[in-house]
């Protein structure tokens, strides 16, 4: 049967019993409020090729992300800032990516991983700081890449030191077809 | 069991709650009126393009917080002049920045909604548009400093009398819950109404200069998103991205960038294409785009664009403000080509649509 159809609401993913929903376009994939775990691993599929991530960081160190876990210096970026007015850019390697920006602050962070097969995997990122009241710290892109063409398996998000703070915030859409 | 369009919120997806197009006569505000849930939602998508009836500036407000309560700080580019552009202590939260009457501006931002905490909003725009002129273009963090309330509207305001003209469009998309589970079933369906879907992907099989999406539709999609990741094969690529074959010199851009550790922006105007990114060959470069497709306006565009990722190195990181100085026609192909060389095999370019109303 094909039809046009109105729901009140459709759950793809839901509990035992519920209906995934197979369309082409972007489907969450990992939705977690963090409050003192030390990491969170998302899993992803081989053929996620596109994923975006929200990442709101509650807590007073960066976020950083590994692909597949990886704890090479594996990881390029290229940053442009703006760090309390100051407009700089510059470029490095690390075993990391930044998930967030350092700061003792609240941090908001926008990233897409486009990872075509056989390719190395490139990482769009644009990320805020607050400082305080109404004020705002920082404000960088910062794309990285990840010097690998292995597919996707996991997403790997740990804070720099100790563990989630309350209200910390990740969540991951994946295109799946 | 398979499915064709569906409506209706879809758990799981980023979907539109709210779609307002200003008609007729030039407004002062737009409300949303009551239909957020900002602790459920936790995430809203907001794509602005402001038509300015007179001169000033685009900004949201929270709960109608007219309070001292906003704060911004971003990176500009205007011409060859790249800085800082803050504020605190405002009364709106900042989607653009001033302008004059018949100039437009183009908005997408992501806002962190959930109370307990201070709300957050990203936003990337480019801004004062008119002709082929990109006045400028940015990338900014904005603040909401209230930690208590729930979201549950916006409205949608301008620092002009009566300013928010006729064109404005203003779509706000949220982030519907995902419970997780074990799913026993599956219905497929091509579309969801309001949700982002995917129109086309292409991966080439072959070194190739150019992808075209055809058989579009802007009117009917309203907001396009296009992915490219190229890889250079026979030399250097730089992406050209064009509609409806247009080669002519309708194009116009300002971009922000950092190269190591040189900031620079830049503008172009009559140009015959919008940029993307650029490689030397055996190197990466991607472009990410969002585009207000419909027509009756000029066509906005905002990119961010990636050169020559080579192992652990990226040479340039650039944020475009576009436009293309067509109003009349509906848009029904975007090609993205490389003004030299090739794209090699594996290259992946794709296609994504809106479309509000179904």
């Amino acid at each position: 049967m094909v039809a046009n159809c109105t729901q009140a609401k459709l759950n793809p993913t839901g509990a035992v019993g519920a209906t995934r929903i197979s369309f082409p376009g972007y489907q969450k994939i990992a939705d977690s409020a963090l409050n003192g775990e030390s990491t969170l691993s998302v899993t992803v599929a081989s053929t996620d090729l596109d994923i975006i991530v929200y990442v709101f960081n509650s807590t007073t160190s960066q976020i950083r992300l590994r692909l597949n876990n990886d704890t090479g210096s594996n990881y390029g970026y290229q940053y442009l800032e703006n760090a309390s007015g100051a407009v700089t850019a510059g470029r490095g390697t690390n075993s990391y990516m930044w998930a967030s920006l350092a700061a003792s602050n609240k941090t908001l962070s926008i990233i897409q991983i486009l990872a075509p097969s056989g390719f190395n995997r490139a990482v769009h990122m644009t990320q805020v700081s607050w400082s305080s009241g109404t004020t705002m710290a920082d404000c960088a892109a910062v794309p990285h890449v990840w010097n690998s063409t292995a597919n996707l398996s996991t997403l790997d998000f740990y804070p720099s030191t100790g563990t989630f703070a309350s209200g910390t915030r990740i969540t991951v859409y994946a295109r799946r077809s | 069991m398979q499915f064709g369009n569906l409506s209706g919120l879809v758990n799981g997806t980023e979907q539109i709650v709210f779609d307002h197009e200003v008609t007729g006569s030039a407004v002062s505000s737009v409300s949303s009126g009551s239909v957020f849930n900002g602790d459920e939602d936790c995430w809203y998508t907001i794509i602005l393009f402001g038509v300015r009836a007179a001169d000033g500036n685009f900004g949201v407000r929270f709960n109608n917080d007219t309070g001292s309560n906003y704060g911004h700080r971003g990176i500009i580019g205007t011409s060859t002049t790249i800085g800082d552009d803050s504020g605190s202590g405002t009364t709106y939260a900042n989607l653009g920045n001033s302008g004059g009457a018949g100039t437009s501006t183009f908005c997408v931002a992501r806002l962190h909604a959930k109370s307990g905490v201070i709300r957050l909003m990203e936003r990337t725009w480019g801004y004062t548009l008119s002709g082929t002129t990109v006045t400028g273009a940015g990338v900014s963090g904005v603040v909401w400093n209230n930690t208590a309330d729930n979201i549950t509207s916006m409205e949608f305001m301008h620092t002009g009398s009566t300013a928010i003209g006729v064109g404005t469009r203003i779509i706000v998309l949220k982030s519907n819950n995902f419970t997780g589970g074990t799913p026993t079933g599956a219905i497929t369906s091509p579309y969801i109404k309001g949700a982002w879907v995917r129109l086309d992907s292409q991966v080439l099989s072959g070194a190739g200069s150019s992808v075209t999406f055809s058989g579009l539709d802007g009117d009917r999609d309203v907001v396009y998103f296009l992915s490219v990741m190229g890889k250079a094969s026979g030399g250097t690529t730089s992406d050209r991205i064009r509609f409806n074959s247009d080669t002519g010199t309708n194009y116009g851009y300002q971009y922000l960038d950092g190269t190591n550790t040189t900031t620079g922006a830049s503008r172009g105007t009559s140009q015959a294409q919008i940029p993307g990114g650029a490689a030397s060959v055996g190197n990466y470069s991607t472009a990410v785009m969002v585009l207000f497709a419909k027509s009756g306006f000029i066509r906005p565009g905002v990119v961010e664009a990636l050169t020559t990722l080579n192992g652990t190195s990226i040479s340039s990181e650039t944020v475009y403000g576009t436009i293309w100085n067509n109003t009349a026609d509906n848009i029904t192909s975007i090609e993205v080509s490389t003004a030299s060389n090739n794209y090699a095999i594996g290259s992946q370019f794709e296609l994504y649509a809106l479309r509000p109303g179904g």
